[in-house]
């Protein structure tokens, strides 16, 4: 009873609840990354994880990399958590889902160490993949221009292009605010969004330079399913993103944790 | 011997008087009460008025015969401050359809030059009542799909399975399609009903399919919708939509596999009575599957019947109240109360534990998503329920 009354002031039920944490530890090369991650509350089958992640290797990461739109990374750890009414009476009135995904990613394209080239160049891999030969944008400018041409009274060229940066705006993937810098636990981080006017729901990324050619980056995926409902919980997601980054450290790792195989063959 | 005379002065730009009986000849059908004695459309408006179905047309119709009345207003995107427009769920909630018209007045007359998807309109919104019931093309991005009990990195990658922003199409032109349930807004329903899709098609390797999006209007007026749907009256503006779209795939001889979910179950009953009522020929080439019926299933494969369309399957979870409640005919004690005990996970529940969110993978997966959640009490009900089944059952 106290439990619902607790979730009719709150707003909403579920959520990362930080007094059900798991502590995670990955070795990275010479280096130890820790953190607490709250529980899943989402039915999910426990996955065998690894611990340890040689992030300089380029064999290494050709091997185990994967993509999604433009990022190429190696998957270090998920968790997803889901925000419910506290009563409904109706089917598929979840309010959303948050998840927090560890991975690294490598580039030979700038120096990851320096921060000012980190800030450019994860907008740039957003804009050069969309833009790209076949990217969504390109495919977008390109229908636009041709049926401009077939129209009886084709668009002015000023016209045309705001019709295009309208329909990129739609159903394209639209110029992301400029990548800034944030301090965490003393450590310097790339954070940038990306976000769209039609929607609520975006995603929240956190770069760590790991060495030239390697970082690590922190995505948060903010679902929002009913848009109605997301003030009841956007803050307590933001505040558990925050937390989350907070229990992240970086330290030197201690001599005995440098056998890899012996690392990966440990389980979650 | 045939011939045929090419009227080379014809062209994209050409403006062509109409009348009640030549537009016909264009493969358009307008009203009776158009003003065609005020509007002419060139070639290439005609060209997209002769590619919408019927309600599309309808509804662009009506936003020209606006214009012919009010052709000096700045502009025609206003919305509608009466409540019963959107209480009354058989009229369009919006006062002006989603395409945009271009026009040029010339002096009394008003001259159609092109008609296209209104950016400003299409596509998800911030503001999920402001989403429209169109069609949109939804490309899949990755092969990810939900066909076990899932890790927590696979459940994120189903949902990036397919595009979040999919784009509006006239017609249906992929072999598959889907009807959405309430409350699921665009980028929900796009993930969602490529999910369901995967299930009911399983070994179709579907790369695209076309989504026929019911938008929420929120909680109360989507389930006013679903009563609309579910008496003998006017059927809701969704349900006309897609029987005039279902009417557009008979006459383009086009063969579509659907899903309809939840509510999509209500809404396709109903756009087939509608269709049987206003158009009557037999839809041949449209195979239906439906998964979480909100529908009375032994209705809907009636009406299917009637109108030629095949029901191949119904992926129902025994836990799940919704179909137990809608399928009242087949409804017993003993299934009621069986759903009724898992009431809270259907409301409440999450991704891979409600029962009726995502497609039913068996009974046993079920219990060991229950399990997996700590729900122990549950999954032993399951079992239990699992034992009195024979091996052969279908939804083990």
């Amino acid at each position: 009873m106290i439990k619902l009354a607790k979730a009719f002031y709150r707003g909403f039920i579920g959520g990362p609840s930080f007094d059900n944490c798991t502590h995670y530890r990955f070795i990275l090369e010479d280096k130890l990354l820790t953190l607490d991650m709250p529980s899943s509350n989402v039915a999910a089958v426990p996955s065998t994880i690894d611990v340890s992640f040689p992030y300089n290797s380029k064999s290494w990461f050709n091997q185990h990399k994967e993509d999604y739109f433009h990022h190429v990374y190696v998957h270090m750890l998920t968790k997803n958590w889901m925000y419910l009414p506290p009563v409904s009476y109706l089917p598929s009135s979840e309010y959303g889902m948050l998840s927090c995904q560890l991975r690294i990613k490598q580039t030979n394209k700038i120096n990851a160490l320096d921060a000012v080239q980190l800030k450019r160049f994860v907008i740039e891999s957003y804009d050069d993949f969309h833009w790209g030969p076949d990217g969504r944008n390109t495919e977008i400018k390109k229908d636009t221009t041709l049926e401009s041409s077939k129209m009886a009274v084709p668009f002015e060229p000023d016209e045309l292009e705001e019709e295009i940066l309208g329909r990129i705006e739609t159903r394209g993937y639209p110029p992301l605010p400029a990548a800034k810098e944030v301090i965490l636990n003393n450590r310097q981080w790339v954070f940038y969004q990306v976000k769209r006017n039609n929607s609520l729901s975006r995603q929240d990324f956190y770069c760590l330079p790991l060495s030239e050619h390697a970082f690590l980056e922190v995505e948060f995926n903010h679902r929002i399913d009913r848009s109605d409902k997301h003030k009841k919980w956007a803050k307590h997601a933001l505040e558990s993103q925050q937390r989350i980054m907070e229990s992240i450290k970086l330290s030197d790792s201690p001599p005995e944790h440098d056998n890899l195989i012996a690392d990966n063959s440990k389980s979650d | 011997m045939s011939w045929s005379k090419l009227n080379k002065t014809i062209d994209a730009h050409s403006v062509i008087p109409l009348d009640a009986l030549s537009c016909r000849d264009f493969g358009v059908n307008l009203p009776a009460n158009f003003p065609f004695n005020k509007a002419k459309f060139t070639c290439q408006a005609l060209a997209m008025l002769s590619q919408l179905n019927d309600y599309d047309l309808k509804m662009v119709c009506a936003d020209i015969i606006q214009i012919c009345a009010n052709p000096n207003a700045t502009n025609s995107i206003k919305h509608s401050r009466n409540p019963l427009r959107r209480l009354w769920r058989t009229k369009y909630p919006f006062r002006n359809y989603h395409f945009l018209i271009r026009y040029t007045l010339e002096e009394n007359n008003i001259s159609i030059t092109d008609i296209l998807f209104d950016k400003q309109l299409e596509g998800a919104k911030n503001n999920f009542a402001a989403e429209r019931t169109m069609l949109y093309e939804v490309k899949r991005q990755s092969s990810h799909t939900y066909d076990k009990a899932m890790n927590d990195d696979e459940i994120k990658k189903v949902q990036g399975a397919w595009e979040r922003i999919p784009t509006p199409t006239t017609q249906i032109k992929t072999q598959h399609a889907a009807v959405n349930g309430m409350q699921n807004e665009l980028t929900k329903a796009a993930w969602l009903m490529g999910t369901h899709l995967d299930r009911a098609y399983e070994g179709d390797g579907i790369k695209a399919y076309t989504l026929f999006h019911n938008p929420t209007d929120y909680t109360k007026l989507d389930l006013i919708e679903c009563a609309f749907d579910k008496r003998s009256g006017t059927k809701s503006h969704n349900a006309q939509h897609l029987a005039a779209v279902l009417a557009q795939n008979n006459q383009q001889g086009k063969q579509v596999k659907w899903l309809a979910h939840s509510q999509g179950a209500i809404i396709f009953c109903a756009a087939l009575e509608h269709y049987r009522i206003h158009y009557g020929k037999p839809l041949t080439g449209q195979q239906l599957a439906v998964h979480g019926s909100g529908s009375n299933v032994e209705r809907l494969k009636r009406i299917a019947h009637s109108v030629g369309v095949k029901v191949v399957s119904v992926r129902n979870n025994p836990y799940d109240l919704v179909p137990n409640l809608a399928d009242r005919s087949k409804i017993s004690s003993s299934s009621l109360v069986r759903s009724l005990k898992f009431k809270g996970l259907v409301t409440d529940g999450s991704v891979g534990e409600s029962p009726h969110t995502l497609p039913f993978l068996g009974l046993v997966t079920y219990a060991a998503q229950l399990q997996m959640l700590g729900n122990n009490e549950k999954a032993d009900i399951v079992r239990k329920f699992i034992k009195t089944l024979p091996p052969t059952d279908a939804r083990l």
